[in-house]
């Protein structure tokens, strides 16, 4: 078996264990912010791995490329670019959730937080 | 539990999580090899009746359109969260002092003003013809509203906060955003009145390679362009100001 043809897959786990090892040693909700990122772009490694195809060019067809010519899947990639502009917009809806909980409790370390306290 | 306990636990329900990932990505087709017949039929298909060379804005904005409308409304969900939060703790802040201008030392010479100034016009120009370019190069209104939003902060760092609260009025630009995703959902009811499918494309298409092709897809992709750009003009804004606000708190 070709150890090479699942490596990309292999990455994009990586990536994401990487992003929860990070939410689980954060001391900083911000730094939480930033490892939940990391976690949700291993999607996008995988996603587009999936779809990559040898010797194939971009889904976008011009006179040069004409319709016909190998292209990779233009169907995770069109997933790909909506979660990334709605990833950066969910990221900034929990960063503000931070700063609410910072100007509540003047903490931001999930570590001495508690869940339901004042 | 203490910090070591939860590291333990992490690291050996990560080696087992991972190793179930890797199992079960041996059944996945070897990189480079897939070939699902969707795809297929979407490369071989969606130029000739679609008439847009981009086959991602033609998925995007047409054959998986209703799937991007859901996206739309939790970005638009989203930025009414921030503001949501926002707004609730300025109501919970006491008055505050005449506003302090925490740019403004910064970007008080002329050069830096006028360096901001033309970058700002540049990422703005190049926002709108990446999102104008939709249909035919890589590209779209995801895109092209991501690039364009983010010269407010170009404008902060020009102006200062001042300037800001005039550049980015917040009712202007949430109108905007609001509009951008009423009219994406406008437009699915009124294709769905017209063709009998939600999103049905019933506009003229367009000769394939001109500007303005793909009919429905060029419209949406004119609306999503509104509404990302609008709305992170809205969450830049919204950080900038709470920034100052912060700071006026803890003097």
């Amino acid at each position: 078996m070709n150890v090479l043809a699942y490596l990309p897959y292999a990455v994009s786990f990586w990536i994401f264990a990487m992003g929860c090892y990070g939410l689980v040693r954060c001391r900083n909700l911000i730094a939480a912010v930033l490892a939940l990122a990391v976690a949700q772009s291993s999607t996008y490694v995988l996603l587009l791995s999936i779809g990559f195809h040898k010797q194939a060019g971009a889904p976008i067809f011009s006179p040069t490329n004409p319709v016909g010519s190998p292209a990779v899947d233009p169907i995770v990639q069109a997933l790909t670019l909506t979660d990334i502009v709605v990833g950066a917009t969910v990221s900034a809806l929990i960063l503000a959730l931070s700063i609410q909980i910072h100007r509540r409790t003047s903490c931001i370390d999930p570590e001495r937080l508690s869940p339901m306290s004042e | 539990m203490s910090e070591h306990t939860r590291t333990t636990v992490f690291g050996a329900s990560a080696i087992v999580t991972l190793a179930l990932m890797l199992y079960a990505s041996m059944s996945l087709p070897a990189f480079g090899e897939f070939t699902g017949p969707y795809t297929k039929a979407v490369l071989a298909e969606a130029t000739r009746l679609r008439h847009v060379d981009n086959v991602p804005t033609a998925i995007n904005f047409d054959i998986r359109g209703f799937d991007t409308l859901g996206e739309e409304f939790i970005f638009f969900t989203s930025v009414a969260g921030v503001l949501l939060l926002f707004s609730a703790a300025k109501a919970a802040a006491p008055p505050a002092p005449e506003p302090m201008e925490i740019g403004d030392q910064r970007a008080n010479t002329g050069a830096i003003r006028w360096f901001f100034a033309g970058v700002t016009a540049l990422i703005a120009a190049m926002g709108v013809s990446v999102a104008a370019h939709g249909s035919l190069t890589p590209g779209g209104g995801f895109q092209g509203g991501a690039i364009f939003g983010s010269a407010i902060v170009c404008v902060y760092l020009a102006m200062g906060t001042r300037a800001m609260d005039v550049a980015g009025n917040h009712t202007f630009f949430t109108a905007l955003d609001a509009l951008g995703a009423f009219s994406f959902g406008a437009i699915g009811v009124a294709t769905g009145l017209a063709t009998g499918s939600f999103l049905g494309n019933s506009l003229g298409l367009g000769r394939t390679g001109s500007l303005v092709s793909g009919g429905t897809i060029y419209v949406i992709n004119g609306f999503v362009f509104l509404e990302i750009a609008s709305g992170f003009i809205v969450l830049l804004t919204a950080f900038i100001k709470q920034m100052r606000q912060l700071q006026e708190e803890q003097q």
